[in-house]
This record gives C-alpha cells, sequence and structure tokens, in this order.
C-alpha cells in the first residue's frame, strides 16, 4: 500500500517536470529557431527556417549588420538607451527621495498626481506628443525618442523608487542632518549609495523599454539613418521579405544584446519586478 | 520669521520632486489636455487651423461598428490573458514553490526570457511559425494527422486572428506572472501549508482554501496588470497584421493610430484616445472598488 503511493507520487513527479520541461522549450525555442535560421546557408529549394542545420555561416549576419544596415540601427539604439537611462534614473531618484524620505506638505498629493500616468496608455498622448516635437523641429533626430520619456517614464520610475526610499530607516537622515549635512548632501553621500539594488533594477528596465521601445520612435523617425533596432527590423522586414536568412540574421541582432543583459542581470530584474509590484 | 522658514524648508524639500514633475507635466500631462482639445475638432494634421465640431467625434466613436470589434477584441484580451498566461503563471509558481522540485534557476531564468525581447522580434517569429508555407504550426498539425486544422491561413482568417495572435501574445507574459507569484508566495507562512496538510486536504482543497485566499493581493494585482495591459496592447498587433485582415483583429489602440496617422483623421483619433482612456480608468477603478470590498 505504502509502496503502490510511493510509485505513484514518483510517476506524478515525472510528469510535472515532463511540462516544466516541455515549457522551457516552448519559450526558447522560438527565438532560438531564428538564431539557427541566421547561421545556415540559405537553400531556396527547401526554403524552410525550421530545418536543421548541416553548417554554420556568419555570412547573413554580416550582410544584415553591413548592407542590411543593423550595425546603423544598433548605434542609434545604444546613443537613445544611455541617455534616457540616465536621465530617468537621476530624476526619479531625486523625486523617490522627495516622496518617500523628505517630509514636506502635499508629498503625497502630488505623488498620486504623478501615479495617475501609470494607467493612461502611451496613446492617448502621441498625438500632441508628435506635433510639439515636429514644432520644435526635432523630428528625424535621435532626442526626439529620448526627450519624450524623461516625462513618460516618470509614474513607473518615480514609484519605483519611492518604495524603496521609504523602506530606508528614518534614523539616517536624523544623524546626518545632526553631523550638519544638508538634504542635497544626504541625498548624494547617504541615501544614494544605499538605493543602488533598486537603482539597477530601474536601469534595467529602462534600458529594456528603450532598447524595445517601437510606437514613439516609429512615429518620430523616419530616415534609415536614426531608426532603432526594432524599427530597423521592422522595415528590414519589408526589404527583404523573400529573404529569410538575412531577416533571421536581423532578429538575432536585436535579441541577442538584451537577452546577454537578461541573463547577467536575471537577479535585479527578478528583484525589480517584486519590489515593484509586491511591496507596492 | 518662523514662517518664513517653514516656507524655506519646503521649497528645499519640494525642489527635489521638481525636475520630475516638471518634464511629467510637459510631456504627460500636457499632451493628455491637447489630445482631449484635438478630439473637439475636425483636423487633417496639415492645416494650421482646426474646425471645431464639439462632441461630433465621440458620437462617430459610438456609431462606428469598428470600434465595437475593436473594443470587443480588447474585452477578448483581458478575459484570454487572465484565463491563460495569469492562471498559467500562478500554477507554475506552485510548482516552483515545492521543495523537491530541482532546477528552479533553469525554469524561472527561461520563461521570463520572452519577455525581454522586442516585440516586433516576437512578432517576426511568430509570423514564421504560423506562415502558411514553411510555418511550423501547420507541420505540427499535419503530423499530428489534423489536416484541416494545418490548412487554416492563421493570420489571413477573420474569425481566428485574435485567437492566434493571443497565443503569441500569452507566449510572452506567463513567465512575468510567474515570477510575480513566486515572490508572492514565498511571503507565505509555511505553517499554514502544514496545517493543512495535517489536515489531510488534497492539492486541490490546498490551492482553493490555503493558498488563494493568502496571495489574494498579488492575484488582485496581476489581474488588474492584464487589465490595464490588455487595453494598451499595440505593438504585437500592429507588427504581425496592423489589425487586419478587416479590422479583425483591430484593438482601439491599433484603430486609433491608423485612424489618425493613416487616415488624417485626428480629431477622430484623439477621440478614440480619449475613449481608451476613460475605459481604463472606468474599468481599474470599478475593479479596485470591487476587490476593495471583498478584502474587508
Amino acid at each position: 500500500m505504502k509502496n503502490g503511493s510511493l510509485i505513484r507520487r514518483k510517476i506524478g513527479h515525472l510528469l510535472i517536470y515532463g511540462v516544466l520541461i516541455l515549457f522551457v522549450f516552448i519559450s526558447i525555442m522560438p527565438i532560438f529557431w531564428m538564431w539557427m535560421a541566421a547561421l545556415k546557408p540559405f537553400d531556396p529549394a527547401v526554403n524552410d527556417p525550421f530545418a536543421l542545420p548541416h553548417s554554420i555561416t556568419f555570412e547573413y549576419i554580416k550582410e544584415a549588420w553591413t548592407t542590411g544596415r543593423m550595425g546603423t540601427y544598433m548605434r542609434n539604439s545604444i546613443l537613445v538607451a544611455v541617455p534616457r537611462v540616465a536621465v530617468v534614473l537621476l530624476l526619479a531618484s531625486l523625486a523617490g527621495y522627495a516622496f518617500g524620505k523628505l517630509k514636506w506638505k502635499g508629498r503625497n498629493v502630488f505623488f498620486s498626481f504623478i501615479l495617475i500616468g501609470m494607467m493612461i496608455p502611451i496613446n492617448a498622448m502621441i498625438i500632441p506628443l508628435y506635433y510639439n516635437i515636429q514644432q520644435l523641429g526635432m523630428i528625424n533626430t535621435l532626442q526626439a525618442m529620448i526627450l519624450p520619456y524623461f516625462g513618460l517614464s516618470m509614474p513607473f520610475a518615480c514609484f519605483m523608487m519611492r518604495s524603496f526610499f521609504r523602506e530606508l530607516p528614518d534614523e539616517l537622515m536624523e544623524s546626518a542632518t545632526i553631523d550638519g549635512a544638508g538634504k542635497f548632501r544626504t541625498w548624494l553621500h547617504v541615501m544614494l549609495p544605499l538605493t543602488k539594488p533598486a537603482l539597477t533594477s530601474l536601469l534595467i528596465f529602462e534600458f529594456m523599454w528603450s532598447w524595445n521601445d517601437y510606437l514613439l520612435p516609429m512615429l518620430m523617425v523616419y530616415d534609415d539613418q536614426y531608426r532603432t533596432l526594432p524599427l530597423g527590423l521592422m522595415y528590414f522586414q519589408g526589404e527583404y521579405t523573400m529573404n529569410t536568412s538575412l531577416i533571421a540574421a536581423g532578429v538575432t541582432i536585436c535579441t541577442v544584446p538584451i537577452l546577454i543583459v537578461y541573463s547577467i542581470f536575471q537577479r535585479s530584474f527578478v528583484n525589480g519586478i517584486t519590489a515593484g509590484a509586491v511591496k507596492g | 520669521m518662523n514662517r518664513k522658514k517653514q516656507i524655506k524648508n519646503w521649497l528645499g524639500c519640494f525642489i527635489f520632486a521638481l525636475p520630475a514633475l516638471f518634464f511629467y507635466c510637459l510631456f504627460l500631462v500636457g499632451p493628455i489636455i491637447s489630445t482631449v482639445k484635438i478630439s473637439l475638432n475636425e483636423w487633417n494634421g496639415a492645416n494650421p487651423y482646426m474646425k471645431w465640431v464639439g462632441l461630433d467625434n465621440y458620437i462617430r466613436v459610438f456609431q462606428d461598428p469598428i470600434f465595437y470589434k475593436a473594443l470587443g477584441n480588447n474585452i477578448i484580451w483581458i478575459l484570454f490573458t487572465i484565463f491563460v498566461p495569469v492562471l498559467l503563471g500562478l500554477i507554475f509558481a506552485i510548482i516552483l514553490s515545492n521543495p523537491w522540485v530541482k532546477g528552479k534557476f533553469l525554469y524561472r531564468l527561461t520563461y521570463f526570457m520572452p519577455n525581454v525581447v522586442s516585440l516586433v522580434a516576437v512578432g517576426i517569429v511568430w509570423g514564421w511559425i504560423y506562415n502558411p508555407e514553411f510555418g511550423i504550426m501547420g507541420k505540427m498539425f499535419r503530423a499530428l494527422g489534423l489536416d484541416s486544422l494545418a490548412a487554416i491561413d492563421y493570420l489571413g482568417d477573420e474569425k481566428l486572428v485574435i485567437w492566434f495572435l493571443l497565443i503569441a501574445g500569452s507566449w510572452t507574459c506567463y513567465g512575468f506572472n510567474m515570477v510575480v507569484f513566486l515572490a508572492g508566495l514565498q511571503g507565505i507562512d509555511s505553517s499554514y501549508l502544514e496545517v493543512a496538510r495535517l489536515e489531510g486536504a488534497n492539492p486541490v482543497q490546498k490551492f482553493f482554501y490555503v493558498i488563494v485566499p493568502l496571495i489574494k493581493g498579488t492575484i488582485v494585482l496581476l489581474v488588474s496588470n492584464s487589465l490595464i495591459g490588455s487595453f494598451k496592447v499595440f505593438d504585437l498587433i500592429y507588427v504581425m497584421t496592423k489589425g487586419g485582415p478587416y479590422h479583425s483583429s483591430e484593438v482601439i489602440s491599433t484603430y486609433m493610430y491608423t485612424s489618425a496617422f493613416t487616415m488624417n483623421d485626428y480629431g477622430y483619433g484623439s477621440a478614440l484616445a480619449v475613449a481608451l482612456a476613460v475605459i481604463i480608468a472606468v474599468c481599474s477603478g470599478i475593479f479596485m472598488k470591487l476587490t476593495d470590498k471583498d478584502n474587508t
């Protein structure tokens, strides 16, 4: 009797492992196929990007990078992401300090005012944003894809930084004040070093959103010279519809960097999500 | 004197929030107000003068069958993402929180992976999977002997297209739900589960009577996240079908984009955008009210 239930449990465990491993494949295979299709010689007789490769070639990656201008797109993606992430982090850590640690009248009102933005879809702002950027003469510039996010990213970024600042003990503020440090110096020397985990998570999220951003760049930029990776990829797909190997190479160039970042900073990703989600 | 010092102190605090507030108003609040303004006008985008039409655009929205089609698709998207990726995430999180499961790191790493990839790349990948010529989906059905399913043009069929888009959409987000549920489950005091085990509760009872009530907060959070996220969905649909064929996979955000930037009907596009924002606000308001009442 006892033995039978043990065997039944073992079979149950095996089944569960089967399902878990099946979903590992479901999760990684689609992207993995793309990488494979990019690395194997194209055979027009078969035209099956899902077929297993017999040999490996980097020719398509090279062609996508140079002729397909994926190199330019990647440079633009980096040039957009770096200033965007840096400024959003700065603004949010200042505001998070004000909303989470400093005591002043009206801070909750202002904070709720910012939080409302979290519910509003970007589609509700894009028409006027497009015309504002046009009036500033910034259509077809990299700035057009950076500047709006100083505002658009604030709800989530402030929310996350505030919940982290709130966790820091008040005694830190008090002792810093007794030591004669002003609010700014307390922020810079005492608080900021302690918020490193939150800043890391926010950095990774902002970077990911910037790297994958599609709607706003699609509106702001139509000159090939300023396209970022997702835009370039979309354009690329239209241009080389029949050349599956080249499209796969484009997808590979776009996905590999972000997946490397993700694999390295996996912990921060997860911590950021759970901090943002559960503490809130 | 004291009053002056107080004001100075207040300003000293406020100044830290000021830059964020400034950009927030400039790029988020300002444009929303402008959207409302544009929605009350007829405007083709090029003309320097807008023509005031009052609520005409909103009346058009409510008489437009494509708007209702899009709204319906948004609602399908909400229901499906609550029942498939959220539930799937919860089930996997419960499985992974069992102490005997090995290789947790691997599952967490891989399940979340689709979430970090650009939706343009996701769209291209799934477009290939569904491709009628060489897609793996057709091949799979053919191998299983289901020729009638293999013959479907997955993204070209007006009735079915939204469901195939939903499969691709769910693929990107079930890992996210799992990670959040895992964190919620970690917060559970294990003695509750121990008591349930001693009382002889079976896994199903344990799930409904112990686990679900304890992580209700997380469930509410993820359901409302799906609710808001489903109204915001844009990239994936735009990349894969642009709302077609014949508006059959249109959602409000894609319809809004096409109305404004393809048809140059900016007033109407703005009215759709405002309608979308209001619908989200009302839905999340109702949802929060309902769950609040439950909690007390």
